[in-house]
């Protein structure tokens, strides 16, 4: 039973094995495959952010030099090549102040390098300066445009531009220059970010931060051109945010981020974007996060389901097996009840079917049996009383081989009569023709009367018989004929298969319901391998002493029998070359 | 079945493992950066600036005592605050300014007529000549008792400069002393560009020259030590190259 039961887990285990890696698997798989996609897509998406954010600042800032440039690029309407007079100077600075906020100070240079007229807002006295010697000067005279350095002031970041001034036959008079306050674009790049803490930092052509949100106007001019990354970018090679290198620890911020940076035409200023990757992966992170949720939750789900389930599925299984012992007990009138709607409830009735089939077989072969052993019994009657014929009257005309001939035949034919009569026993008694008809008898007396009997026998190998009679022995339930078979069954076997100079005991246990006797000898015992065919029609032991004893096989199939048709249960125990304890039970009246 | 049922779930395991660490996980590149050296004097990578310290006075002539100043104090206060600032910003605070201002004005022995000078272009040295010889003999400057002692450099790891408000006329900078005319403080022509001219004093004590010709006065560069002198300090800044000579 327990070898069954195991069989059973097992069957159960793989079902839970099974639909765990039907779960988890597929789970796992488009989750790391999903994963990986759309980490490689979330990177570009990310990429391009920065890359948009980047080229819209750079287009902001491009125009925002342009425009500056585009308003110092002055032209006058007269043709002649001299200086613009003192006081128009004057008039122009003032309305350039007044109208660009980002001027801080401006100023017409003669050609000769002295600063002709000078504006600025810090409302002080003006000096004016000979800048010959400064490339704002030199520079522009030539008659290009000119951005100089950015420097880093209290009041922010600076830087000097420069245009020359032409007249109508676009020669060049004066050059007109401005300090030009970069707040304007400082504030722009603070304000621009990406998700939640994207942010941007604008350098300048050596790497010094020009504007980043989180610095102050004292700590702009911070140097990052020692980096490896803003060295590279200086020397223009650009990051996208898809490089091995690109999800770095910024240096501003000591944070892993997803950066990009690119070179501005114009100026060579630098801007960068970078992405705490904490921000911009959020998405990854917590598709990562349900996946792993999902896997384990799934795993739960699936061992739950899998245990009822698969105790669904193996109840048919486990019907069908119980099916089978029944079977094999010989009991075919055993059906099984599988409703599946399936192939399993087809092989139910298929069992069903062959379970009918040799209930009608076993039918079949017990009417044989039955008639067989009953047609038998009349010649046989007749071979036994020719044989004692022949044996007590014509004995004295046989010569001595003869009649030991005939006495062999004569034991002969008593066994054939034997095994008639046993074979008849139980035709009839699985035919249901046996008649049991039980009433209150004493035990005692049947066992007293079936040992004075059997004493002879026991003598002959000089075995001793006990009988623990019990003083007030309840009467049982039992057919008289049926339950002295029964007694002498029992303790003729212990005598039989014992030794010389042996013992067996007789003893009763009470219980509530029950009288339970017990047959003990200490003879052969029964090896563990022969004591489960026991009960076996035709069983027959076939080693050592037990061998050379003649049986048929079915006395102790006919006992169990009839202890059982008489409402009782019979075990033994036993040991080899120990010993053997029957013990029957039957229901006290 | 407890094999099978063990190697499932260790794959399983090493699948979340794999997934929660392995996939969409970026590899982190740590950048390289140059380690900078510190900041240090107008070429002369020896002498580092990394810790300023700087003594301010107020030194009267013995006839001017009546003409005293009486915010001296707070004048010196206000444009050491502001140097500071400005200082802070130019070096990225990879040098520090701290000052201490002396409680009393020391008078000088001669009258002003012999400390004054008109010239004070390019540090002019002779310009402060008298009065650092003064200081020196009274011990103030290089004597047994100094503020500027270089010996005392070494034992704070400060470079020390005294800072001299002067009641008198003359601006000028040289090694461990500046000067700076107390009439910058009170003469409102110079209201916004006063703490620049006491900030391109202090910067000549670092070794840093006048970025204009002499004797046209010509600027020849737009920083503090030229033609950014003219403008106020919060206006104005120390050039990239000035400040690569000194290590930044």
């Amino acid at each position: 039973m327990s070898e069954t039961k195991h069989r059973v887990g097992k069957l159960r285990d793989k079902f839970i094995l099974f639909f765990v890696i039907l779960a988890a698997a597929p789970v796992l798989i488009l989750g790391g495959i999903s994963l990986s996609y759309l980490e490689n897509s979330h990177k570009h998406d990310v990429s391009n952010l920065e890359l948009q954010l980047i080229d819209q600042k750079i287009e902001e800032i491009s125009k925002f030099l342009s425009d500056t440039l585009g308003i110092l690029e002055l032209r006058v309407g007269f043709t002649q090549k001299s200086e613009i007079e003192v006081s128009q100077q004057n008039f122009i600075l003032e309305n350039l102040l007044n109208d660009n906020s980002a001027f801080e100070e401006v100023a017409f240079v003669n050609l000769d390098g002295h600063e002709a007229s000078k504006k600025n807002r810090y409302n002080f006295e003006i000096e004016l300066y000979n800048i010959s010697k400064l490339d704002r000067f030199s520079l522009t005279k030539e008659g290009s445009n000119f951005i100089g350095e950015i420097y880093y002031t209290l009041d922010g970041p600076f830087v000097t531009m420069g245009a020359p001034v032409k007249n109508r036959n676009n020669e060049i008079i004066q050059i007109l220059i401005a300090e030009v306050n970069l707040s304007e674009i400082k504030k722009s790049i603070e304000r621009a970010g990406l998700g939640k803490e994207g942010y941007l930092v604008l350098l300048d052509k050596t790497g010094l931060v020009i504007a980043y949100k989180n610095f102050d106007n004292s700590r702009l001019g911070y140097d990052l051109g020692t980096t490896e990354r803003i060295s590279g970018l200086i020397n223009g090679e650009e990051f996208n945010g898809l490089g091995e290198r690109d999800r770095y620890y910024s240096l501003l911020t000591g944070e892993a981020v997803a950066g990009a940076g690119r070179k501005i035409a114009e100026t060579d200023w630098l801007l960068l974007v970078e992405w705490p990757i904490r921000d911009a992966d959020k998405i990854i992170l917590s598709i990562r996060n349900n996946v792993v949720r999902l896997t384990l939750i799934s795993i739960f789900g699936v061992v739950i389901f899998a245990l009822f389930f698969a105790s669904w599925l193996v109840k048919p299984i486990r019907a069908l097996e119980a099916g089978t012992l029944e079977i094999e007990k010989g009991n075919f009138e055993k059906r099984v009840e599988v409703v599946t709607g399936d192939e399993l409830e087809e092989l139910g009735h298929s069992f069903n079917k062959m379970a009918q089939g040799l209930k009608r077989l076993q039918e079949l072969k017990n009417e044989f049996v039955f008639i067989a052993a009953h047609e038998l019994r009349t010649p046989l009657a007749a071979i036994k009383g020719f044989l004692s014929l022949l044996k007590d009257e014509s004995e004295p005309f046989l010569s001595k081989t003869s009649q030991k001939y005939v006495s062999r035949a004569i034991g002969a034919g008593d066994r054939l009569a034997k095994i008639v009569d046993d074979v008849l026993e139980i035709a009839r008694s699985e035919s249901g023709r046996i008649k049991i008809e039980v009433s209150v008898q004493d035990m005692a007396e049947s066992i007293k009367i079936i040992l004075a009997e059997i004493k002879l026998i026991a003598d002959q190998k000089n075995i001793k018989i006990n009988y623990d009679e019990l003083p007030e022995l309840p009467k049982v339930m039992a057919d008289p004929a049926k339950l002295k078979e029964v007694i002498t069954n029992f303790i003729s076997n212990a005598i039989k298969y014992n030794n010389e100079g042996g013992r067996v005991r007789v003893c009763h246990e009470l219980t509530e319901k029950e009288v339970i006797t017990h047959i003990e000898d200490n003879g052969f015992g029964i090896s563990e391998a022969e004591q489960k065919h026991l009960f076996e029609k035709f069983f027959r032991a076939e080693v050592g002493k037990i061998k050379s004893i003649e049986g048929t096989g079915l006395g102790l199939f006919i006992t169990k029998e009839l202890v059982e048709k008489m409402g009782g249960r019979v075990w033994f125990k036993s040991k080899e070359a120990k010993g053997t304890k029957f013990s029957f039970s039957l229901k006290r009246s | 079945m407890f094999k099978y049922f063990l190697s499932v779930f260790s794959i399983i395991l090493g699948a979340l493992i794999w997934i929660n660490f392995g996939v969409g996980v970026p590899n982190i590149y740590s950048e390289k950066v140059k380690e900078p050296i510190p900041p240090h004097f107008y070429n002369n990578s020896q002498q580092s600036i990394k810790a300023i310290k700087i003594i301010a006075l107020y030194f009267i002539p013995k006839n001017k005592i009546s003409q005293q100043s009486a915010n001296w104090k707070d004048s010196l206060e206000e444009n050491l605050k502001k140097l500071q600032e400005f200082h802070n910003l130019q070096f990225q605070g990879r040098s520090i300014i701290s000052y201490e201002i002396l409680d009393k004005p020391v008078v000088g022995f001669l009258d002003n007529i012999e400390y004054d000078s008109d010239f004070t272009q390019h540090g002019n040295p002779e310009g402060l000549r008298r009065i650092s010889a003064e200081l020196e003999q009274r011990g103030i400057i290089q004597g047994p008792t100094s503020l500027a002692r270089s010996d005392l450099d070494s034992l704070s790891g400060e470079y020390r400069v005294v800072l001299i408000l002067y009641e008198g006329v003359g601006a000028s900078g040289s090694e461990n002393v500046a000067l700076a005319s107390n009439t910058f403080m009170t003469n409102p022509q110079y209201e916004t560009t006063r703490a620049t001219i006491v900030a391109h004093e202090f910067y000549h004590t670092l070794g840093i020259p006048d970025f204009y010709e002499i004797p046209t006065a010509i600027p020849m560069s737009q920083d503090i030590m030229g033609l950014g002198l003219s403008r106020p300090i919060d206006n104005t800044f120390i050039s990239r190259e000035t400040l690569k000579k000194m290590g930044m």
